[in-house]
């Protein structure tokens, strides 16, 4: 660094030429500055999905992929430029009794992808505090995926899960977040997003 | 002894050829530029239009030599000549070196894992990509190289106009070695003609970024130009990563569309990578023209001035 500033120093410039590049580093941070913003508002811009009949309002990022003609869900959304294995936010809606208990909802889901999914493993089962008035029960699992088409000869993603179970108006409510394990960290703050901006 | 007198000549003393002391660099970079045009076409052709099928032995080590080709290139026709001429440019091989040091360090870091353009501008408009390549990865790119000139090449190695040229594209050459060498590491199956269109276009896109800065440094350092040009060049040297990289994808990605006798659409005529190749064609030569044209005109505006002065 001594070396840097000697060598500095040493160059033998006119004022013109120092203002030139001290504008120059100032105009090449504000344009950096300004790129930074727009990633930024890139990053967490969202579009908005309404479903009068499931009660929800929900806010999920521009540009991912909506399909509302789901069996088992009445909302999902893709993240279509992941290679491999989509990031996926989905809200899928049960009924609800008297006698059933969150934790009998997660039991129940927990079997039934046992026996769908590769390799299911549940990781934890916790309460998750979607706002300071409302907790979940949610659910974290990873289990493996593979492509469609055997032809394509591809080596299986690692997926990793989150399912938040609620219970709102008399109906199971599971937000479910599915990311490739190596994003799964970097992704997830949009899944944070998503869950501030939700309403049900 | 005073009657020596120096034999009278008949014909008049020849003049001595006067020897230009540094090596000539636009006439490097038409061989460089040159060469690799060539590389990329007759791959090309050979791959598409002959039905060339390199044995898949050979691809890896072909590969890792096409994407060192710029830089050999450079290392023969530009480091290797300066090293024959009377006044080299000493700096020229730690320049390049060091850019390629930073862009491994700082710039593709910067650009593939904390900015990733491609995670969000993927889907974007024509317009806004333009816009959000420019100030993202045309910015860092063309900052960071413009920082490494700042700093490592002294204003007294600014001899003659072609010397900030030299190191600006010294600069992109090591620059450009990096992210193609970064393109093969996370794609080591691609084809070689695929890997040579990318090789190619990403070098033309720096040689010609590091030129129109180069430009503003020039003038700064040798001309007379406004404290203004500098940055105005830097924000062009962004603006043509910004257009490029879009129309790179775009150009490659899409099906050329052609109307046969019948008036059937058809687009099995022609591969439409053909596109993508005639656009680095296009990038490699029209950027250098252009600024060979501004070079040439500061330096005659510079010869009228002397001659005005006198």
């Amino acid at each position: 660094m001594r070396v840097l500033f000697k060598r500095l120093n040493e160059a033998s410039e006119s004022p013109r030429q120092r203002w030139a590049h001290v504008i120059t580093l100032i105009i090449g941070l504000i344009v950096f500055t300004i790129g930074l913003n727009i990633r930024n508002s890139a990053l967490t811009a969202t579009t908005v999905y309404e479903n009068l009949q499931a009660g929800i309002l929900a806010y999920y990022p521009r540009n991912w992929l909506l399909d509302t003609q789901g069996e088992d869900y009445v909302f999902r959304v893709r993240d279509m430029t992941r290679s491999g294995f989509k990031t996926t936010i989905q809200i899928s809606v049960q009924p609800f009794s008297s006698e059933t208990t969150a934790r009998s909802i997660a039991d129940r889901l927990a079997f039934t992808r046992a026996r769908t999914y590769t390799d299911y493993n549940v990781l934890s089962t916790e309460d998750y505090a979607i706002r300071s008035d409302l907790t979940a029960q949610a659910m974290s699992y990873t289990y493996t995926m593979r492509e469609t088409s055997a032809f394509l000869q591809g080596i299986p993603d690692v997926v990793r899960g989150q399912d938040l179970l609620t219970i709102s108006r008399g109906q199971a409510l599971i937000i479910t977040f599915r990311a490739e394990a190596s994003v799964y960290e970097s992704e997830y703050r949009r899944f944070r997003q998503f869950l501030r901006q939700l309403s049900f | 002894m005073s009657l020596f007198r120096s034999p009278r000549l008949i014909l008049p003393p020849r003049e001595e050829d006067e020897v230009y002391p540094y090596r000539r660099v636009w006439r490097s970079v038409f061989l460089e530029c040159s060469v690799l045009a060539v590389v990329l076409v007759g791959l090309y052709g050979a791959v598409t239009f002959v039905g060339l099928d390199i044995p898949s032995t050979l691809v890896a080590p072909l590969n890792a030599l096409l994407v060192f080709l710029p830089a050999l290139v450079w290392c023969y026709f530009s480091w290797l000549q300066e090293m024959a001429v009377p006044q080299p440019r000493r700096m020229l091989g730690a320049v390049f070196a060091l850019s390629a040091l930073v862009a491994s360090a700082v710039g593709v870091p910067l650009v593939t894992e904390f900015l990733q353009p491609d995670q969000w501008l993927s889907l974007e408009s024509a317009i806004n990509r333009i816009i959000g390549y420019t100030v993202t990865t045309g910015i860092t790119q063309e900052f960071i190289k413009y920082v490494l000139t700042r700093t490592v090449v002294r204003a007294d190695l600014y001899r003659v106009r072609t010397d900030v040229l030299a190191y600006s594209l010294a600069v992109a050459v090591g620059y450009s070695t990096i992210l193609s060498l970064q393109f093969l590491r996370t794609t080591p199956d691609v084809r070689p003609d695929m890997l040579m269109l990318r090789v190619v276009t990403t070098y033309a896109i720096h040689m010609a970024g590091s030129a129109v800065l180069s430009y503003g440094l020039m003038e700064l350092y040798l001309g007379s130009g406004s404290i203004f040009l500098l940055p105005a060049m830097l924000l062009v040297a962004a603006a043509i990563t910004g257009v490029a990289l879009p129309l790179r994808s775009g150009l490659i990605n899409t099906q050329i569309a052609l109307h046969n006798a019948a008036g059937v659409l058809s687009t099995a005529y022609v591969p439409r990578t053909l596109y993508g190749v005639g656009f680095a064609l296009a990038l490699l030569s029209v950027p250098q023209i252009l600024v060979a044209f501004l070079y040439d005109v500061s330096e005659r505006r510079e010869r009228d001035r002397l001659r005005g002065d006198i």
